[in-house]
């Protein structure tokens, strides 16, 4: 029933979580996320899912992760996190996390399609065919918001890196 | 030698390495170790050995143990990027009219990698006061791994290629987003500020140059209708994509160079300013399995994405197999690769990264353009 490959996956994709929050450096933290999201991609192509598979080490590990990791580098460690933990509000966090854990087992055990066999031979053709036309099809008005909003956020973060002036303005200060 | 534990961080501390070193060494030994003992115990490899039976050993050459391991694999790989490095240095003796390696075996200094190895070997390998020891001595096994990993999706022909899988060009671009973690790990681990500065620069580097590879493979993709590798090389049976595609050709080759650190975007690794960049602080074995294995290895990887992508892979005249093509191919990108760094000074930071984000980019953009021309216009067919 439960086979080797996803028992490594998950128990390393669960150790490498509880690193990236509990690690006093933020570098291992940082890397131990990096791992945590190849751990998923793993989960992925367990499930004869290839294409989500490497977009999400693509997209996860390749900009996320590297984004994170240059902010840490460039800002330095010390604004990032401070040393003194606040522990007060450890039992709230655990509990809140269980009543959600509880609450998606809950869902997924009354969804009949949770027990349902993959079928084994998709081809790549299918997978992204099903995807795009998923995307073009019904969920058309979605995909443009989501591009909307991107360009948005592209345009806002050049506004507010952008610094008013001259050049000589702006070097002074 | 271990001192004694005060408090309970510390020892979660400990606890928290010592599943470190697990997680770095459960796939690198124990997976293939599992993998390997499935199938080819030591039994039976001594009983092949004391009673060679032909079927068994045929069976051995086709099996995939040989393939990753021996001929499209490692052991191909690293005696290639060995002489590349030995390549590289004749090449450029001979355009600054030196005579570079002589005197390692009988002609031409053929033997100069051994020789090379065997120096590396015999030094020391010191570890600096103040290093982070899991990241220091995890950064040669990490980088080996991503760069050997690139070689699983290149295919030397129809035969012999070790993933056979439909998103190879994914697969591409996903071990790539690993080399700038490699490289801030290293250049975090070292404690030193060239190491740093050299390793963020790299980051900024293979971050900007990563954007345009990928638009630059994309007219590729549209023209074959396929991530597969092996079936972009098959569609280029008439004609190779460097014709159809050439200023896809050029981004690529561009971005190729800056995603290895080459000469004129050697800005990681720039001598006369930051010792050796993010490879300051390794010595002997272990800045040898870095630059000797990883980086060379990578230099041969690019050269043969660049050959299945537009040189047309294993394509040419039957009479001799494909690889041998694939590989002639593969050694004439090389030696261009190679001769910028005997022509040109390194570039400016700003300039590289302009050219990256403005120049590259819109030039890839204009290759997607074309590509959609080509199939629009129908001189390849839709696929």
């Amino acid at each position: 029933m439960v086979d080797l490959p996803f028992l490594i996956l998950s128990l390393l994709a669960i150790v490498t979580a509880i690193m990236a929050l509990e690690s006093k450096e933020i570098i291992y933290g940082a890397i131990s996320l990096a791992i945590t999201f190849l751990m998923i991609a793993g989960f992925f192509i367990l499930l004869q899912a290839p294409f989500l598979a490497m977009f999400q080490i693509i997209i996860f590990v390749g900009a996320i992760a590297v984004l994170i990791l240059f902010t840490v580098m460039l800002v330095g460690t010390g604004t990032v996190v401070s040393t003194a933990r606040d522990r007060r509000y450890w039992f709230y966090a655990v509990t809140v996390g269980i009543i959600f854990a509880a609450g998606l087992l809950l869902i997924l055990s009354q969804w009949p399609g949770a027990m349902r066999v993959l079928p084994i031979s998709l081809s790549l053709k299918e997978w992204v065919g099903g995807i795009a036309s998923l995307l073009i099809g019904p969920f058309t008005p979605v995909f443009l918001t989501a591009a909307l909003l991107l360009t948005a956020a592209l345009i806002g973060a050049i506004t507010l890196a952008k610094k008013e002036g001259t050049p000589e303005e702006v070097k002074d200060g | 030698m271990s001192e004694p534990i005060e408090n309970f961080s510390d020892f979660l501390k400990k606890i928290l390495q010592i599943v470190m070193w697990v997680l770095i060494f459960l796939p690198i030994v124990i997976f293939p170790l599992i993998l390997i003992g499935e199938t080819y115990l030591p039994t039976k490899i001594s009983t092949l050995m004391a009673n060679p039976d032909p079927e068994a050993i045929f069976a051995l050459l086709d099996s995939d143990l040989f393939r990753v391991a021996v001929f499209p694999g490692f052991t191909f790989a690293a005696t290639f990027a060995a002489f590349i490095g030995l390549w590289e240095r004749k090449l450029l003796a001979k355009m600054q009219m030196r005579v570079g390696p002589l005197y390692a075996g009988k002609y031409a200094g053929i033997l100069q990698p051994i020789a090379d190895l065997l120096k590396l070997m015999s030094k020391e390998i010191i570890t600096p006061r103040g290093v982070d020891k899991p990241f220091f001595w995890a950064v040669p096994l990490v980088t080996t791994a991503i760069a050997v990993s690139l070689l699983a999706v290149i295919p030397l022909s129809e035969t012999s290629v070790i993933a056979r899988t439909d998103v190879g060009v994914l697969i591409i671009f996903a071990i790539l987003s690993f080399f700038p973690i490699a490289a801030l790990m290293a250049g975090w681990a070292s404690n030193s500020k060239y190491s740093l500065i050299g390793a963020l620069r790299a980051l900024h580097q293979m971050v900007a140059y990563e954007i345009p590879m990928i638009l630059a493979i994309l007219g590729v993709v549209i023209l074959s209708g396929s991530m597969n590798l092996l079936e972009i090389v098959s569609v280029q049976e008439n004609v190779w994509f460097l014709f159809l595609l050439p200023i896809g050709a050029i981004v690529f080759f561009i971005t190729a160079l800056a995603e290895l650190e080459r000469v004129p975007f050697d800005l990681p690794e720039a001598e006369s300013e930051i010792v050796t960049g993010w490879l300051t602080e390794y010595s002997g074995m272990l800045f040898g399995v870095i630059l000797g294995i990883a980086v060379y290895i990578k230099f041969y990887a690019f050269a043969a994405l660049f050959t299945v992508f537009f040189l047309g892979g294993w394509i040419g005249p039957s009479f001799i197999p494909g690889e041998f093509w694939f590989i002639l191919k593969t050694f004439i990108v090389i030696t261009l690769m190679i001769i910028p760094r005997g022509v040109f000074p390194r570039i400016r930071i700003d300039i590289m990264l302009r050219a990256g984000w403005a120049k590259l980019l819109m030039l890839s953009l204009v290759n997607i353009f074309l590509a959609l021309v080509i199939i629009e216009l129908g001189i390849l067919p839709v696929r």
